[in-house]
């Protein structure tokens, strides 16, 4: 077996980029790069041995909550509950130095709390608050900022696919990769609310002017609207935290609660169920297709022995964890304003995994460090799809609003990363309560 | 997403029902499961293996679902570089993404069908289930078939246009781009009937 050099390394790297690039299937990519690796390396039999690996990749019972939460999703969007969830919460938002600027962010955290996606989010927040801003005289780029930069919320707050997906791929805990994005969900939650206070104090002309809220009576009426989401976190959530189920089987909870909602307020039909199974499995065989590719590539690159010479070198920079992670934000910013979200996260495990762990990084606290690079990169120009949908939901105007609208956002979100460095137990102190 | 291309428009019916089918599984699985949770709890018994049969659901459904995938354009391409070439290079890189994911999944139906016929020369059995392994195995290989199958016939059709200089290559071989997608999600939302949760979408707001 020939001994691979750090030049080949960065190579085979720069080559999936470009592959990337030219537009040819990010799954094929990464299954072409390990082929390659495989039969240069290894010799053929080990580019033979895909199809055991596809096999253990698909077969993977940490995987199955991947539809399942899907699915969940796709009900209860289906279902009406999350238009009802945004005007139910606004009525107790508005009154806050801002206005319904906070509703944005509130519906997307209670709407992330269900979801495990960010581009449904945004669509679907974004629609139903639109035309709520209408002739209010809000400040355009803060109204489209605060949807597309909540919308990312989607994924940090539990049940998260990309939690899930990296759990499987470095066999750390989903149950407790979950836990540890609670808190830094609701601080990230707090601090973009904190950031549309400042700016309306500072400038009272960025949002409306302050009206009348609807009667208590309405608005106690409708905090009924909160009921169906939050009966669903309970659950879910609930479920994972007293130790009665794993994550996934808290997923197919998640799934029939949804499902009796739907029949109770009326919503379920063949039709409704069959537009959500198409979604729910189209989502996940295109997650499924790179997953299997990502965990073929770090097979490969495990037997290649790319890990351990990797790890060697960094160790051999001495450089402290402190400055990896600073590089890695870098480069992770950068590559977030290219690649798809999910392709930049299970394209770059397989390399950068094993040398943070040598660094005596916890696996947890990278985990979540990963979802909120993730979080930038649907919103870093010039590939950041959340600012697309924002800017297609509007229809009018050009996208460069938006993109100044989520700049302050980017920016509390890099502060995020830092005080998650400078105080971990912002994201490990409530897993600690279940390592029992 | 709406399409003309004609292999799309032959294959879609029948993607589209082989895909319902794993949707009503998996939707059974999460029954059954939430069952398993319920027994456990309460009445002390538990089914051994359900973990098992949730990879076994997963494994057919990425499988089967990966073609209706393909069909509606779905599995990812970073399109931010592609969509600024040229038209004519983006002909030639949209025709290249189809060959080379046809041979990726002609390889993994290739290893598959290894993994199956292994799997029945040793009797493999699901270590929990007792059944044995080769009925998931053999359905989830099926899906891996019908993936290359269909996708050799989309790189076919876009080397068939990319020589014959057709014009419709890039509308039908390309990312699906934001644009599309949003379309696709809005027509959801208005299916939905936002106007029920009092909140009249006003059609302007959404183009």
């Amino acid at each position: 077996m020939a001994d691979i050099s750090m030049g080949a390394v960065a190579l085979g790297f720069a080559l999936l980029l470009v592959l990337m690039c030219l537009g040819m299937h990010v799954a094929f990519v990464m299954f072409a790069l390990s082929v390659l690796g495989a039969v240069a390396y290894l010799g053929l039999p080990v580019a033979m041995e895909y199809g055991t690996q596809y096999w253990s990749a698909n077969n993977n019972f940490v995987l199955v909550s991947v539809p399942l939460f899907i699915l969940l999703g796709e009900l209860l969007v289906r279902g009406g509950f999350t238009d009802r969830m945004y005007r139910s919460l606004s009525d107790w938002l508005s009154p806050l130095p801002g206005g319904l600027l906070h509703s944005n962010i509130g519906a997307s955290a209670l709407f992330a709390a269900v979801s495990g996606s960010s581009v449904a989010t945004a669509a679907t927040i974004g629609t139903v608050a639109l035309p709520a801003f209408r002739q209010r005289g809000y400040n355009v780029r803060l109204v489209l900022g605060t949807i597309a930069a909540g919308a990312t919320l989607g994924i940090l707050i539990p049940p998260s696919i990309n939690m899930i997906i990296y759990g499987a791929m470095t066999n750390t805990s989903v149950g407790k990769l979950y836990a540890a994005g609670v808190m830094p969900g609701l601080l990230l939650t707090a601090l973009f609310m904190l950031v549309v206070m400042v700016l309306c104090l500072w400038k009272p002309s960025y949002a409306g002017a302050k009206e009348p809220g609807s009667p208590l009576r309405d608005k106690l009426a409708r905090l009924l609207d909160l009921v169906p989401p939050l009966t669903v976190i309970v659950f879910v959530m609930g479920s994972i935290y007293a130790g009665w189920a794993t994550p996934t089987e808290s997923a197919a909870l998640g799934v029939v609660v949804s499902l009796l909602l739907c029949a109770g307020y009326g919503r379920l039909s063949i039709r409704m169920l069959h537009e959500s199974f198409l979604t729910t499995l189209s989502i996940t065989a295109m997650i499924m297709l790179i997953a299997a590719a990502a965990f073929y590539l770090n097979f490969v690159l495990g037997l290649m022995g790319v890990p351990d010479m990797l790890t060697k070198f960094v160790v051999g920079l001495k450089a402290s964890p402190g400055q990896i992670i600073l590089i890695l934000t870098v480069l992770y910013l950068i590559l977030g304003c290219f690649l798809d979200a999910l392709a930049m996260v299970v394209g770059t495990i397989p390399i950068v995994f094993p040398i943070v762990v040598a660094l005596g990084i916890d696996p947890i606290w990278f985990g979540i460090f990963l979802v909120i690079m993730a979080e930038l990169a649907l919103i870093t120009p010039p590939v950041g799809m959340n600012l697309y949908v924002v800017q297609g939901v509007r229809g009018e105007g050009n996208i460069i609003d938006v993109i100044y609208g989520v700049l302050p956002f980017l920016a509390i979100m890099l502060l995020l990363v830092a005080l998650i460095w400078l105080f971990p137990s912002i994201a490990m102190w409530l897993p600690g309560f279940m390592a029992k | 997403m709406a399409t003309s291309n004609p292999i799309s428009l032959k294959i879609a019916p029948a993607a589209r029902m082989a895909t319902l089918a794993c949707g009503w599984l998996v939707l059974g699985y999460a029954l059954a499961l939430t069952a398993e949770i319920l027994g456990r709890k309460f009445f002390n018994t538990s089914f051994k293996g359900i973990d098992e049969l949730g990879g076994f659901v997963l494994a057919i459904g990425a499988a089967i679902g990966a073609s209706y995938a393909m069909a509606q354009r779905s599995h990812t391409r970073v399109d931010v570089f592609l969509v600024r070439f040229p038209r004519p290079m983006q002909r030639v890189l949209n025709t290249a993404a189809m060959v080379a994911f046809a041979a990726f999944a002609s390889f993994a139906a290739w290893r598959g069908v290894a993994v199956l016929l292994e799997t029945i020369e040793l009797k493999s059995s699901a270590t929990n289930l007792e059944q044995p392994l080769w009925v998931p195995q053999a359905t989830w290989v099926a899906g891996l078939c019908l993936l290359a199958g269909i996708s050799l016939a989309y790189a076919v059709h876009a080397l068939y246009l990319l020589f014959t200089r057709r014009p419709e290559l890039n509308a039908w071989y390309g990312p699906v781009s934001a644009q599309e997608e949003l379309e696709a999600e809005l027509v959801e939302i208005k299916a939905r009937g936002t106007a029920d949760a009092g909140l009249t979408l006003q059609p302007e707001a959404v183009r």
